[in-house]
């Protein structure tokens, strides 16, 4: 593929257009992540109250200091924020049942990757609308930040994990258009699902051990949980090594399904239409 | 006593200007600028009971937003509507319970389920008894030749059967005045020639009083004796549509198809004035008195004339003509 | 009103509940599917608060299962609401969609319409696991028979005055759209704020906020007050401020939803 200037490029441009087209049109929603924000921002709050009153009691939950715990709630929620809500599996069902992916069919154009290309559009449009409040806030709370040079790059990594994570999660739910009459179920059961198991809800490492250890294994903590506890100092060497082969390990099976599940929806619509 | 009293109906709305890019909307969070647009100018008009009146006009002339006052949507500026006796905007119960409104691009059935669900919800809305209820659907039913259709999915329907569904929906309660706003919009030819067909026999059978809104010209030919054109927000004409016509087009068109050897341009000009020329077809702007007689020489001639249509200048042209005049 | 209208309104409501059954019957699977959503999404609730008095035995005096009664109020009154009203997003739908025109002009009460316009079949199970959990927390206290029929007497006109207050309020918030109709989110900030009446406002140990949640944005008597009456007797002044709070919401809540209605129809085109 040849671009004006002579030289060859891989195709990639195209998917850098979605992703600025996706990022400005989602600046027209704005005020709908300003408001998710207050909403949040609210919530944690009032949530912090729960806190305070438990601590002042003196009891104490799991290892975590009051500080502590707000600050995990903190950084939880504003990773939910930035990489979570990004509303995919709507998108993708949408366009399965409007007909819409026999555009995507006939184009020289990956869906996957267009919906990629959305997805960090949205990410980067909300990245970059919070990057004032999450750099005053770092630094009121930089004290809180257990950081290393060593683990930063660990943080940035399994960051980037775990938004794609959270991309093919629920990607797939929306890939279920093409099996079944509504997905309205099983992508609201899906969202639960990360909500809880993504640690925005509770640390995961309070919960019951039996709970704990499956969630350990699964994907869901690198969206939110895994991010926060790197930051809070919680991890050592082996341990960040471990959770970012898990992440990547989770990124490639995950990307396999999504494959696999594009093509066999794809067969079925060729043969039965939708 | 007319039905319907317009005096002065005027409808302004307020709007803020809209800039593209970044830096504009970050100024409009701080100022706007704000302007006016005046819908409909004072207008006056009146209708009988019984009529079936068409307000003709191009898009954003004012027809919706005059409807839209008719039926107590919308609030008007300034003057007054007077619909059998009562005043649209108070929207009374009593009022709401006597007309009914179509939206050719609104739906208002339930989408997922048969049309008659959303019949029983209507019966419940306006009040209308059981028996009245089964009595009018049947009526209804049987005029429109839907019977079949009453427990399919309203999303499985073609838009005509959808069209369909919605009077029957709107014509349960027996209003006295029925509003449609574009309601052959987006139809094949077919489902509009069933419509139109539907309510010009609803008219005459039950005497309600139709305003119909549209910018296609035959469902004004077809339907209505009396039209109101509306043309930015003023009513430039109001009367009978055939006054119209021999007004603004006192010609006919005749339509000629030739075989054999055709005729040349020269020789079509012998019988009049010749608005399109081709070897084997031509069309002749004639006289109306006239016509009969061109086209019994046309057909007592030497030239191998294979039909001959008469036929009307198209109304689209004679609006036009009109909209012309206004603007001069 | 007379008895011949509250017949009809009614007869309404119930044509809308069979066709929001039905709809949902076209696609049975997923209902199902629903259905279960909605119970795990409670009993997320639930769990949570099992984890924490994990580590704690009382939150402000609030033992596990009185905290248990305040998450079955909230759960029954938001059932209500998704049964009756769907959050009132009929109110946010047909503002943004232009589609209020054509509900204005139907004989029925514009505010009854566009509440019940829209309603969640499916959240009928949150009725069910709040009464779960009400036995399950009730087993664990010990009143006389009397005293149950008086406490449960309480409750139930609490949760109604409940039920009053979060529809008043839901019924404000949504009617802001029809002056902001771009202004997307705004009643997301309402859910999230309303979400936090699971939990005892006992938590609010400072006085301000305590009245602040109390009287400004009332989460009290939606989850905690109903459940104070099992919990802790019953007391007729809140009871009182409850039903005056309801009543007066109520009437504000329809003024400004009119005064909605004016702004939108003078707006529209």
């Amino acid at each position: 593929m040849m671009t004006d200037s002579g030289t060859q490029s891989f195709g990639l441009t195209k998917y850098w257009i979605i992703l600025k087209n996706s990022a400005q049109s989602n600046l027209v929603y704005r005020f709908d992540v300003i408001s998710g924000l207050v909403a949040e921002g609210l919530n944690l709050v009032i949530f912090s109250f729960l806190w305070l009153s438990i601590y002042r009691q003196g009891n104490q939950i799991g290892s975590y200091s009051l500080g502590g715990l707000i600050f995990y709630f903190i950084l939880t929620r504003f990773f939910a924020l930035i990489i979570a809500y990004t509303d995919i599996s709507r998108t993708v069902s949408d366009e399965i049942y409007e007909g819409k992916i026999v555009n995507y069919m006939l184009k020289p154009l990956s869906y996957f990757g267009r919906m990629i290309s959305i997805n960090i559009g949205r990410v980067a449009v909300r990245l970059l609308m919070f990057f004032p409040l999450i750099a005053v806030a770092a630094y009121f709370l930089r004290s809180n930040f257990h950081l290393t040079i060593n683990s930063t790059f660990f943080l940035i990594l399994i960051a980037i994990a775990g938004s794609l994570i959270n991309f093919l999660f629920f990607y797939l739910m929306g890939l279920f258009a093409f099996f079944l009459d509504g997905t309205a179920g099983i992508s609201y059961l899906g969202w639960l699902a990360m909500t809880f198991f993504s640690g925005r809800m509770v640390p995961l490492d309070i919960l019951p051990r039996s709970l704990g250890r499956v969630l350990d294994y699964l994907p869901f903590k690198f969206v939110s949980y895994v991010p926060a506890q790197i930051i809070l100092g919680k991890f050592n060497q082996v341990e960040l090594l471990a959770n970012l082969a898990l992440s990547l390990a989770w990124l490639a099976a995950l990307w396999l399904l999504a494959r696999a599940l594009y093509n066999a929806g794809l067969k079925r619509y060729e043969s039965y239409g939708i | 006593m007319p039905i319907i009293e317009v005096k002065n109906l005027t409808k302004v709305y307020d709007y803020y200007k809209k800039q593209p890019g970044l830096i504009a909307s970050i100024k409009s969070l701080f100022k706007r600028e704000k302007l006016f647009t005046e819908a409909v100018k004072a207008i006056n008009f009146n209708i009988d009971e019984g009529e079936l009146v068409g307000f003709l006009g191009p898009n954003g002339a004012g027809k919706t937003t005059t409807l839209k006052m008719l039926s107590g949507i919308l609030h008007p500026s300034s003057g007054e509507a007077t619909v059998l006796g009562f005043t649209p905007h108070k929207r009374q119960k009593e009022y709401q319970k006597q007309f009914a409104l179509v939206m050719g691009q609104k739906n208002q059935l339930w989408w997922d389920l048969p049309a008659m669900e959303s019949f029983i919800l209507n019966k419940e809305i306006y009040e209308v008894s059981e028996s009245d209820f089964k009595h009018n659907l049947d009526e209804l039913v049987e005029l429109l030749d839907i019977k079949d259709i009453l427990d399919i999915q309203v999303r499985k329907l073609s838009l005509g059967q959808r069209m369909k569904c919605e009077l029957v929906a709107a014509l349960l309660h027996r209003p006295k005045i029925l509003f449609l706003d574009e309601p052959t919009i987006g139809l094949d030819v077919v489902a509009q020639k069933n419509i139109r067909d539907f309510i010009k026999k609803y008219n005459k059978e039950k005497k309600t009083t139709i305003i119909l809104t549209s910018h296609y010209m035959d469902d004004i030919r077809e339907l209505c004796k009396r039209v109101v054109i509306i043309d930015h927000g003023k009513i430039i004409y109001d009367g009978l549509l055939d006054d119209l016509i021999k007004r603004y087009a006192p010609q006919k068109i005749l339509k000629v198809t030739f075989n054999g050897q055709g005729i040349t341009k020269k020789e079509a000009e012998i019988f009049g004035k010749v608005a399109k020329y081709n070897q084997y077809e031509i069309e002749l702007e004639v006289g109306r008195d006239e016509v009969k007689d061109v086209a019994k020489n046309i057909l007592s001639s030497e030239f191998p004339v294979d039909d001959i249509m008469i036929d009307e200048v198209d109304i689209d042209e004679v609006i036009r003509k009109i909209f012309k005049e206004e603007h001069q | 009103m007379n008895h011949m209208a509250y017949n009809r309104y009614i007869r309404i409501y119930l044509q809308k509940v069979k066709i929001s059954i039905m709809s949902r019957m076209v696609n049975p699977a997923n209902f199902f599917v629903l259905l279960f959503g909605v119970v795990a999404q409670a009993y997320i609730s639930i769990y949570f608060l099992k984890v924490v008095y994990g580590y704690v035995e009382n939150i402000s005096g609030w033992s596990y299962e009185q905290a248990l009664l305040v998450i079955a109020s909230f759960l029954f009154i938001e059932g209500l609401i998704w049964i009756t009203t769907a959050y009132l997003s009929g109110v946010r739908n047909n503002v943004r969609n232009g589609t209020l025109d054509t509900q204005l002009i139907k004989p029925v009460d514009s505010q009854f319409l566009i509440s019940v316009w829209r309603i969640d079949p499916e959240d009928v199970m949150r009725i069910v696991v709040a009464f779960i959990i009400f036995l399950q927390a009730a087993g664990h206290f010990h009143y006389s028979f009397a005293d149950w029929v008086v406490r449960t007497f309480f409750y139930a006109i609490l949760i109604f005055d409940g039920y009053v207050i979060f529809y008043s309020i839901a019924l404000m918030i949504n009617s802001l759209y029809c002056w902001f109709t771009e202004a997307g989110g705004m009643h997301m900030i309402f859910e999230s704020v309303i979400r936090m009446s699971q939990y005892p406002t006992d938590i609010f140990n400072q006085s301000m906020v305590k009245y602040l949640f109390s009287s400004l944005v009332p989460i009290a008597f939606i989850g905690t007050i109903p459940a104070k009456a099992i919990a802790f007797g019953p007391r007729f002044d809140l009871m009182i401020y409850a039903n005056l709070l309801a009543f007066l919401l109520f009437i504000i809540s329809r003024r400004v939803w009119h005064a909605g209605l004016r702004a939108y129809s003078s707006a529209s085109s």
